[in-house]
């Protein structure tokens, strides 16, 4: 399924594309989109997580808008065309 | 209406009644929102773009403002160095019942990140052991007595808005 991701304001991690369109499996969740974004940035998955495997206070992860947080944190499952957004919590106002 | 003064590091996007007869745009269906409500339910769509393109939009939602269809806007005057942040943020407020209607009106006008944030969820990282408090006492290198100060204001500051949650919302100064 087609999972649109959209990297913001991550110039500290010195992210390379901002911009990913990604095929992902069926039972995709934040951990496993995680994982796969950090294969096109490295070091994104050792910095949106935390040592006990939950999201890094450090950022906001979105989908469709919403916080990760406010859904099932790293076990949220994805869906075919749900657009992604991360940014520094910071960035936050 | 943009309000821009110089002392502060944001722009606004406010509706003119708001300057002239200090209309409260904290509201829901034209009620006022106590703290509680505020707390609850009030938040804003974050927006990122280089100066010029959040400028240009600012420009476009100005009239929405004025027919009080977006409450308000704010947006950075600059890029936030300290922070490594490569674009600026714009806040476009309003009440989660109608953040689906205003979320139309930035998506028309080409926004394409879609990322809601509860002004709630800022103020707690704006609390003494919250993430941007303790980046910002770390960004400027203060020492512990000088960090304990800053921290025992922010947990003043917040204690004292919101002491009463039955009272009306009177805003944060910025």
């Amino acid at each position: 399924m087609k999972i649109d991701v959209r990297l913001n304001l991550l110039g500290v991690l010195g992210i390379k594309q901002s911009e990913l369109a990604l095929d992902t499996p069926a039972d995709t969740t934040v951990a496993s989109l995680i994982g796969l974004i950090d294969q096109h940035n490295p070091g994104f998955a050792a910095a949106l997580s935390t040592d006990d495997g939950d999201l890094s206070p450090q950022f906001v992860f979105f989908v469709n808008g919403r916080n990760a947080m406010s859904l099932d944190g790293m076990k949220t499952r994805l869906n075919a065309g749900d657009v992604i957004n991360v940014i520094p919590a910071i960035a936050g106002g | 209406m943009i309000v821009d003064r110089p002392e502060s590091h944001f722009i606004f996007v406010v509706p003119l009644d708001h300057i002239e007869y200090r209309y409260n745009y904290i509201t829901l269906r034209g009620e006022p929102l106590t703290n509680k409500q505020y707390l609850e339910h009030w938040g804003k769509w974050l927006v990122f773009g280089l100066r010029e393109e959040v400028e240009e939009l600012a420009r476009k939602l100005d009239p929405y403002v004025e027919e009080k269809k977006i409450p308000a806007v704010k947006y950075d005057r600059k890029l936030i160095t300290e922070f490594q942040l490569n674009r600026c943020v714009m806040c476009v407020y309003c009440h989660d019942e109608t953040k689906d209607e205003v979320w139309e009106i930035l998506s028309a006008l080409g926004v394409r990140d879609k990322a809601w944030m509860y002004e709630r969820e800022t103020l707690e990282k704006w609390l003494p052991g919250g993430v941007n408090l303790e980046k910002w006492i770390q960004g400027r290198g203060l020492d512990h007595e000088n960090a304990e100060r800053v921290r025992a204001d922010a947990r003043a500051k917040f204690k004292k808005m919101f002491a009463d949650e039955n009272e009306i919302f009177t805003g944060v100064y910025q």
